[in-house]
Parts: C-alpha cells; sequence; structure tokens
C-alpha cells in the first residue's frame, strides 16, 4: 500500500495547516471548501480538463476538484495564450489568473481562502490521470500521462530517503512541471508540511522565507543565479534542484551561499524520478531512487524501469552512464544531438565537453546552424579572467584562439565555426536549453545584435531581454563620446528578431506609428516585445524598467 | 572590377562566413596569420570565389596565395579569363 496523499486533507480540519499565503493561513478546511465548490461545476461535464494556477494552493483547490468530478487534469507548462491554443486548452480551463483569459469554458477558481464550516469531498483515487506536456528538442508540445498512484509511488520514495521536509517547504519552480507537483505540492502535502502558495522568484525574499527554517525547491535556472550576500540562516533543512544538471561551478558556488550542496534529482517527466546525488564529492555519483532499476542498454545508454514510468518495459534515457559496482553510475555525455557537419557526423555534447574544459569557458553549448551549408556555432559564457581577455583581443581574434586551443581534442568540423559571447546560455523558463532559442543568437552578425538574455517565442508573441553590449556596431559614431541606439538600429533588431522568430521579412518600407521617446544607452537592458498581426504585421515596444522607450509597426512579408 | 571593388567584395565574404570584421580585411592582412584562416575555411573561401567569378579555381592556384592581396590579384586574374 502506497502513502496517502491526501492524508491531512481528508477530514478537512480547519486547523491542520496546509498553504501559507503572504500572512494568510490555509487549512485543510479552506482547500477542501474550494474543492468541493468546484467539483460540483466540473461534475457536469467529462474528459480532460486544463488546469493552470499560479497559486499553489488554488491550484492544489482545482487539482482536487477535477479528479475527484472524475476529469482528466492536464498541466498546461505556462500560459502564454498562443500557447494553450495551441494545446486545445480553449476549451475548458480551470484557472486563477486574473480576469481569467477571456474566453468561453474558462473556470475561474476563486482564492481559495478561510471557510466557515466543513466541506466534504471524495479525495482522488489513484486511477486518477495527470498529463504534462513536455517540449522535446523541436519544442512542439507533447502529452505525457502520469495516474495519481505513480505519484504516489514516487512520493513515498521521497519519505522514505528525506523523510518529510521540515519547517515548511519554499520553491523557486512552478507547480505545472512534473518535479514542482511532485516536490513542491505533494512531498508536503503528504508529510503533512505546510507549503508557500507564491513561487518565490527572487532570491533575496528566497532568504526571507528560509529564516525560520525550510526545505528549498528549486532549479539550476535559479541555483546558478545566486548574487553575492543572500545567505541562509539557519540553513536550509535541504535543497533540491531538478530540471537539468546543475554544473559542478554552480554546485559549489551555492554551497559556498547558502551553506550545503542542493540534492539534484535526475529524470524526466516520462521516467519520473530516476536518481539522486550531490556534488559534496568528486565523482558525484547518482544514485537510483528506491524501486528504480537502472541500466545500460546494448548502445551504453541509460535505460531505467520504476512503478513511476507508467509502463512495465524499460525506457531509454538518452543519456550514456557507466556504472559502479554498486549500483551507482555516473552520467556521460548524451547520445544524441549529432549533427552533420560537412557530412560528417559531430557530437556537440562532445564539442561542449572539450569547451567546458579550456580554460577560462565557464559553460557553453554548442548548436548546428542550418544555412546553405550546415555550420556549428558555440555559445560561451566566461569566467572573470577571461572577460577581460576578451575585450582586451576583441570577439573575433579571441573567438580564433579557441578554437586554435581546440584542435588538440577535436576534428576541424567540431570546431565551432561561429562564436557567441554571453553572460547566461539561454534557457527556457525550466532551466532547459532549447535549440531554436540557441540558433536565434546566430540570426545576425555578433555585432549587429545585443545580447539575449532571455527570450520567450510564441505564436504570436514573443518577449527578449536584451543587453545593449558597448561593442555593438549601431554605437559607433552615433554620437561620439555619447553613444546612443539609433532608432533605425532598433527597427533593424526588432525586424530580425521577428525574423528570427517567425521567419517573416520586413518588406523595408511602410511603418507607422514609429516613436522614439527615450535614448538607449550601451549596457542598457531593455526589454522588446514583439506582437505578430497576421503575416503582414509585426508590432513593437521597447520597454526599460517597464516604461515604452520606443514602439511602432513594420510591414512584413513571408 | 576594380582591385578597391574586388576588396570591398572579400570583406563582405569574410564577414558573411567567418564573421571576420571587415576592418581587419586590409591588403597586408595574412589569411592565417592575421585572420586566422585554417585549410576548411580556406575551401570554403574558394568555394565563394568560384561562385563569384564564375570561373572554377583550383586548389592548387590559391597554394601560394598567402595574404588579402594575394586574393585579390587571384580573383582579379580569374575575373579578366572570364571577360
Amino acid at each position: 500500500m502506497t502513502v496517502d496523499l491526501w492524508h491531512f486533507l481528508r477530514r478537512g480540519d480547519s486547523d491542520r495547516i496546509i498553504a501559507m499565503r503572504d500572512e494568510e493561513v490555509l487549512s485543510a478546511g479552506d482547500i477542501c471548501a474550494e474543492a468541493s465548490r468546484l467539483s460540483v461545476e466540473l461534475a457536469n461535464e467529462q474528459g480532460p480538463v486544463f488546469l493552470y494556477c499560479e497559486d499553489t494552493a488554488n491550484f492544489l483547490a482545482g487539482f482536487i476538484a477535477a479528479l475527484a468530478a472524475g476529469r482528466e487534469v492536464r498541466l498546461p507548462g505556462h500560459a502564454a495564450p498562443a500557447y494553450l491554443a495551441e494545446i486545445g486548452a480553449g476549451r475548458e480551463l480551470l484557472t486563477d489568473l486574473e480576469g481569467g483569459l477571456g474566453g468561453a469554458g474558462v473556470i475561474a477558481v476563486t482564492q481559495a481562502s478561510a471557510a466557515d464550516g466543513v466541506a466534504r469531498i471524495e479525495m482522488p483515487d489513484a486511477a486518477g490521470r495527470v498529463c504534462f506536456f513536455t517540449s522535446g528538442t523541436t519544442g512542439e508540445p507533447k502529452l505525457c500521462l502520469k495516474t495519481v498512484g505513480q505519484l504516489a509511488a514516487e512520493v513515498e520514495a521521497h519519505l522514505q530517503l528525506w523523510g518529510a521536509p521540515s519547517g515548511k517547504l519554499v520553491s523557486t519552480v512552478s507547480h505545472q512541471h512534473i518535479y514542482g507537483l511532485l516536490f513542491r505540492l505533494l512531498w508536503p502535502l503528504a508529510g503533512g508540511t505546510p507549503l508557500l502558495a507564491r513561487r518565490q522568484e527572487i532570491w533575496e525574499q528566497v532568504a526571507h522565507h528560509m529564516a525560520d527554517g525550510a526545505c528549498l525547491v528549486s532549479s539550476p535556472a535559479h541555483l546558478s543565479r545566486i548574487p553575492d550576500g543572500v545567505a541562509f540562516d539557519p540553513p536550509a533543512s535541504r535543497i533540491f534542484s531538478s530540471g537539468g544538471l546543475l554544473s559542478a561551478v554552480a554546485a559549489k558556488d551555492a554551497a559556498a551561499k547558502l551553506g550545503q550542496y542542493p540534492i539534484e534529482v535526475l529524470g524526466s517527466t516520462e521516467t519520473g524520478g530516476v536518481a539522486w546525488r550531490t556534488q559534496a564529492e568528486t565523482p558525484a555519483l547518482w544514485t537510483p531512487l528506491p524501486a528504480v532499476e537502472a541500466r545500460l542498454d546494448d548502445s551504453g545508454a541509460l535505460e531505467v524501469r520504476s512503478p513511476y514510468t507508467g509502463t512495465d518495459g524499460f525506457l531509454p534515457m538518452g543519456d550514456r552512464a557507466s556504472f559502479e559496482e554498486d549500483g551507482r553510475f555516473t552520467l556521460l555525455a548524451r547520445l544524441d544531438r549529432v549533427v552533420k557537419i560537412e557530412g560528417k557526423r559531430v557530437s556537440l555534447p562532445r564539442v561542449e565537453e572539450a569547451l567546458r574544459d579550456l580554460a577560462g569557458i565557464s559553460d557553453a553549448a554548442a548548436i548546428d546552424l542550418p544555412g546553405k551549408s550546415t555550420t556549428l556555432g558555440a555559445v560561451v559564457s566566461l569566467a572573470p579572467e577571461a572577460q577581460e581577455e576578451l575585450l582586451r583581443l576583441g570577439a573575433f581574434r579571441y573567438s580564433r584562439e579557441l578554437r586554435t586551443a581546440l584542435a588538440d581534442r577535436l576534428e576541424p568540423m567540431e570546431r565551432p565555426r561561429f562564436w557567441r559571447f554571453v553572460t547566461h546560455i539561454p534557457e527556457n523558463a525550466q532551466g532547459k536549453r532549447v535549440a531554436s532559442q540557441l540558433r536565434t543568437l546566430f540570426a545576425a552578425p555578433a555585432r549587429d545584435l545585443p545580447i539575449i538574455l532571455r527570450q520567450q517565442v510564441g505564436d504570436a508573441e514573443a518577449v527578449f531581454e536584451l543587453e545593449l553590449n558597448p561593442d555593438l556596431r549601431w554605437f559607433e559614431g552615433h554620437f561620439p563620446g555619447r553613444p546612443i541606439l539609433p532608432g533605425v538600429a532598433q527597427l533593424h533588431i526588432a525586424s530580425l528578431l521577428a525574423e528570427a522568430s517567425w521567419g517573416s521579412t520586413p518588406t523595408g518600407h511602410e511603418m507607422s506609428r514609429v516613436k522614439f521617446r527615450r535614448v538607449m544607452e550601451p549596457g542598457a537592458q531593455v526589454r522588446l516585445a514583439l506582437a505578430r498581426k497576421g503575416d503582414e504585421r509585426t508590432e513593437f515596444r521597447y520597454l526599460q524598467d517597464d516604461e515604452v522607450v520606443a514602439s511602432g509597426s513594420f510591414r512584413t512579408g513571408k | 572590377m576594380s582591385e578597391d571593388e574586388i576588396l570591398e567584395k572579400l570583406k563582405e565574404f569574410l564577414d558573411e562566413l567567418f564573421e571576420i570584421p571587415p576592418e581587419q580585411v586590409t591588403l597586408d592582412a595574412q589569411l592565417v596569420d592575421d585572420l586566422d584562416l585554417d585549410s576548411i575555411d580556406a575551401v570554403d573561401l574558394v568555394l565563394k570565389l568560384q561562385e563569384f567569378t564564375g570561373q572554377k579555381v583550383s586548389a592548387e592556384q590559391f597554394q601560394s596565395v598567402r595574404s588579402v592581396r594575394d586574393v585579390i590579384g587571384q580573383v582579379h586574374e580569374l575575373l579578366g579569363q572570364a571577360a
């Protein structure tokens, strides 16, 4: 018999704390009251219902309500309107987003809040269906089904390994993905630990919430960006990371600042949790989670079987691995991500490994760039001393030095031709590198495009966080002594990124309502928001500190 | 086509193919030492020049080429043949 996920909710007690939101405390009774209200509404229909909430307490109420009503729950990864339309969430969406999302079929989850009296609701059973959306390297959303029973089996493994989270549970990740759902919601729920209903994005706030002792559920995206001066006092009871591997540098940095090495959990939506490690020792070996069988297949790739996968057989992981005698293992480069350059097969992970081993490089990504012939690009972030070298030599000369330094290890075709130097390798919200985002960096010559810190591209809208690096060619001579980004360059950058996002090309004439309100100077961080109005027009807005500094639209063709 | 025009064209090609900043492409710049082109790059450059001149360029023809000035000389000669 697996653990009862709903043990602490079941009686609807008003003195059992489930979640905390700012100063508000939400009891089992409060959650059940909202769930019971929603469940009545949801029981009118059948089939899948989509659930997206910003707030974990609201999410929990919607989650139980939908399952109790016998509905399959589908969890969109985020709430961009184009994405929701793509996965068919327009029909019936359960959400706590302000004002819903317009559209028919939207059911509002009202703030779960302190309720009077006791509400009874049937708790979901093990057969309840929960669907996640995964994005492959192509970025196309794919459904992945789990049952409540599988999720419970995995939570049981967490309780067995780590007990219940102590203190309270603080998180920087969303519960809409499997890792967040399991670690941020179901584990503390089953363990009787209160959780913070709101996701914490800012490290200073995380530290504030950790102040009376708590467990942190985070990801490489956050753990590799801890500002100086952030410290946990007292130390966290535990820190978790998943959704990608934590680099050795980031693990060490987190340990120095937060007082302990994060526990990394290896897995995917398909496989569920597979193994865990910390990087306190080297080599940092992975230990399979309880009830997980991990082994190598004929090609040397890792494959796993567990009660969490939802299939009886072994599932391939796509990573090469080498096992120790005690069953722990080291992860080696992935087997996929092999591209053809000039007819030769080139393994991108192998190139990345070689890059990361070069002095001065702290992280690297390699990417194939389609064109007349496919070429290889490298996106590299540098250690501080190497950044000085980059400034001294210039990007071109420096990249050529790196290329020469790779000659020992890589064949000519494996050595990147095009180079981009960035402060952080672009990742999506889940901390994953997406090929299309990396390719965008190469959409134009290096000195034509600002540094792209973050990007989110949907069907009709795209947002880019940009840093206007001082060596952009547009600053030259415009104006001597007081460089500012010329309006025509602002238009050019907007149209390049529109082209990279949607393949639309500007016709070069017909701009309208173009306004340049404030100047943009070298080093500024700005946000560029693009909106595509059919194939015909693209609107752009540059924002700095949420103030619109330039806007307008231009005509595009296909 | 004058040598200046060919130089401009060559700057364009080197920028497009290798992202070499145009200001580094001077007549005296050495392909290997200053522009860091390697043998693979040279093949790509030859292909590009072949496309541009409409003439078959043999690898041997390019063996003696060391500097940007040499490349321009070769291209000039090839264009002359085409005329």
